[in-house]
């Protein structure tokens, strides 16, 4: 729709200019009929025979077509062909000339004859005839009349441009009226270079072509992707149109100034959903084509992952996600974090720190931290501590990739501490290199939907507790999923999460079954005991809470010793 | 051009007058170099000299003739059906045989009258005119000021 709009504003500019151009004349063609007189070619050659004009009188006649000549909005040159003798003025004979003499009567500067076909309108002959009854000059001199500046505007006629009048028009090579000693018709006014490149415009490589795009494209996860096309050389401006609006970037900008390669520019935060873009090119000859569109489809997109901060003698930097690239459950990468923060030693040690987000719970499997001072490689820093404001220790788990890993749940930290290597680190780079992926998200639940029904129980005796589970999410449960169980009883009796089973590979929607078997402690004391059910992933709850209040109320048992009968909450 | 004024037009003119362009015929030179146009034109006011008839005979170089075409930069064509005052002098270097008519200065000796009674100018460059050339002023005041003149 914005492109129709971007066209829209184009086409009403172009109106503007149309009715600027037919208020103020900006120039005028000849006309045979309906038809415009011009070259039905885009380029003409000239003789020319200076016999009675100023001694340099052939450079200021060449200086004068290649005035025209060198207007890139029009495709026509001005051809010298060398000198001549003829002085055949007004011949049609197919063989342009420049020639100085008399016989043009009194008033006359000098002629421009022009034939042409009544049938297409298409010039054959053009001469030039400066009259030699005035005196000339070639250095603008104020008592006589210049060639070049005269010659200029001759020249315009031979392209079929028509004099002008207005005085509006009096800076343009094509006024009428002049004087001696003028040489502002050298120098060709926009609305001349207009009137040539009406007549004679440009091929249409003049205008840029349309871009070819290469990516975004297909389903991405990022909200802010880089969009990349090929560099159309002749272009020097692209608009790329995304998402409703269209913004202008340089070559330059999008790093394709050369105009080989390709053009890149990463584009404003989108939400998730799906989206088409187009580039348009711009030239100094004007607009381009649009692109073919290129769809797109921004993905729900991944968790975040948890950040890596380094200590800088005051306090914790944050360097960004300690996974850089995309991830997703279950699938593991090796991923490289740049830091950028400032890292300062204490006690000859250097720390980081790893804080999970507050969405997420990831299982790191490793994490090494890397460091090289200016001209060397890069050389593994010795971890002293690895600690985990929960889990305590877990250096071992992070140092190799095995099944021994680390958790982080929302807003855990582990502090890293590292040796200061011999030689120091002063000015020295430092890069984490990690692998492990998210458990967890808020789009990952559990739901308790039954627990097993009231039972009655001996000490001593085996007590099996139940709990129907069905997974609300979109994935199987991970390996790391367990239910727990939780007994309450009288006298502050309490197991919390001491028991608990696999729920592993849970496929959603399918609820099952789960149960663990509880033997009655002989010295449990006699009383009514409850128990309830709660899924984990790691140390994570994702429990749907919304289930907690509405289990049902457990039946009481009231035999002595009794055991168990459930109720499920979270924890 | 030597630009000239409405004076000096109506001086070397020895006849002016406004009338309609009622033929216009191109045809070549005797030498069959060069296209030469006559036009007849009905004359609505002699406003200076004296005529034989109320019809007189314009020539001029340029013109088309069958397939081919000729444009001579400073003349201004005249156009069947265009009402215009024409300042004139009888040619003396006709290049086709016959009793014909100059106009002076080229296509500064030519206005054309609108709808509108303007009289107006194209079709020529002139040097220093720019401040002496009456244009775009009503025929009646361009009559005024000729006859101011004679």
């Amino acid at each position: 729709m914005k492109r129709k709009i971007s066209i829209f504003r184009y086409l009403i500019l172009t109106l503007i200019l149309c009715f600027w151009c037919s208020d103020v004349f900006a120039y005028e063609v000849c006309k045979y009929g309906d038809k415009n007189i011009k070259w039905n070619a885009s380029s003409v050659t000239y003789y020319i025979n200076t016999s009675g004009g100023p001694s340099d009188s052939l450079t200021a006649i060449q200086n004068g077509m290649n005035t025209w000549t060198n207007v890139s909005s029009a495709d026509f040159t001005f051809v010298y062909g060398g000198t001549t003798t003829s002085t055949a003025n007004g011949s049609n004979d197919g063989y342009n000339i420049v020639t100085f003499g008399g016989g043009l009567g009194s008033g006359t500067l000098a002629v421009n004859t022009t034939w042409y076909s009544t049938l297409t309108g298409y010039i054959v002959d053009s001469d030039i005839k400066f009259n030699t009854s005035y005196t000339w000059g070639t250095t603008g001199s104020a008592s006589v009349y210049d060639v070049q500046n005269i010659g200029t505007h001759e020249f315009g006629h031979t392209l079929c441009l028509k004099d002008l009048y207005s005085s509006a028009d009096s800076e343009k090579t094509m006024y009428g009226y002049g004087a001696a000693g003028e040489t502002k018709k050298r120098t060709l006014d926009t609305d001349d270079i207009s009137g040539i490149a009406y007549l004679y415009p440009a091929s249409t490589g003049g205008l840029p072509t349309a871009a070819t795009l290469i990516s975004p494209s297909g389903t991405i996860t990022t909200t802010t992707p880089t969009y990349t096309w090929n560099a159309v050389s002749t272009a020097s401006y692209y608009q790329l149109y995304v998402n409703g609006s269209g913004t202008w970037y340089t070559a330059s900008a999008a790093g394709c100034s050369s105009g080989s390669g390709t053009c890149s520019i990463t584009g404003s935060a989108l939400t998730a959903g799906s989206y088409t873009w187009y580039v348009q090119t711009y030239n100094s000859y004007g607009y381009g084509p649009w692109s073919s569109g290129m769809g797109f489809t921004v993905s729900n997109l991944p968790p975040s992952c948890p950040d890596l901060y380094s200590w800088n003698g005051g306090g914790y930097l944050n360097n960004g996600s300690l996974y850089t690239g995309s991830h997703s459950p279950e699938q593991e990468y090796y991923q490289e974090r740049l830091v950028t923060q400032p890292v300062v030693e204490r006690n000859n040690t250097l720390t980081f720190m790893i804080k999970e987000v507050d969405d997420e719970i990831s299982h790191i499997n490793s994490v090494a931290m890397y460091y090289r001072n200016s001209g060397n490689s890069w050389a593994e820093l010795d971890l002293i501590y690895a600690v985990h404001n929960k889990a305590g220790d877990v250096r071992e788990s992070l140092r190799k990739r095995d099944n021994n890993r680390a958790y982080t749940a929302p807003g855990d930290e582990i502090l890293l501490t590292y040796r200061v290597p011999l030689g120091g680190v002063e000015n020295a780079e430092f890069k984490s290199i990690s692998s492990g992926y998210y458990l967890w998200s808020a789009e990952t639940w559990c739901q308790i939907l039954d627990l097993g029904p009231a039972i009655t129980v001996q000490p001593g005796v085996i007590a099996t507790l139940l709990a129907r589970i069905n997974n609300m999410s979109a994935f199987e449960l991970p390996e790391d999923a367990r239910v727990y169980f939780n007994i309450q009883g009288p006298g502050g009796y309490s197991s919390n999460n001491i028991f608990s089973i696999s729920v592993e590979l849970l496929a959603p929607g399918n609820p099952q079954w789960y149960s663990i078997n509880w033997t009655v402690p002989d010295d449990a004391p006699a009383g009514q005991y409850y128990y309830s059910a709660s899924v984990y992933i790691g140390k994570k709850n994702i429990t749907w809470a919304r289930d907690a209040g509405v289990q049902d109320i457990p039946t009481v048992s009231k035999n002595k010793q009794e055991g168990a009968k459930a109720g499920s909450s979270c924890q | 051009m030597i630009g000239m004024g409405t004076e000096e037009l109506t001086r070397e003119s020895g006849v002016i007058i406004r009338g309609e362009v009622a033929e216009v015929k191109a045809q070549w030179s005797e030498d069959g170099k060069t296209i030469i146009t006559r036009a007849n034109i009905v004359i609505t006011n002699i406003i200076k000299g004296e005529t034989i008839s109320n019809m007189i005979t314009v020539e001029y170089e340029g013109g088309e003739i069958g397939e081919i075409g000729l444009r001579v930069s400073d003349v201004s064509p005249l156009n069947t059906g265009e009402d215009v005052i024409l300042f004139l002098n009888k040619s003396a270097e006709s290049r086709i045989i016959g009793d014909v008519h100059n106009i002076v200065g080229k296509a500064q000796g030519k206005y054309t009258i609108s709808k509108d009674g303007i009289a107006e100018k194209s079709g020529f460059s002139v040097i220093g005119g720019e401040s002496i050339i009456d244009n775009n002023i009503s025929a009646n005041e361009l009559i005024d000021k000729i006859n101011r003149v004679k």
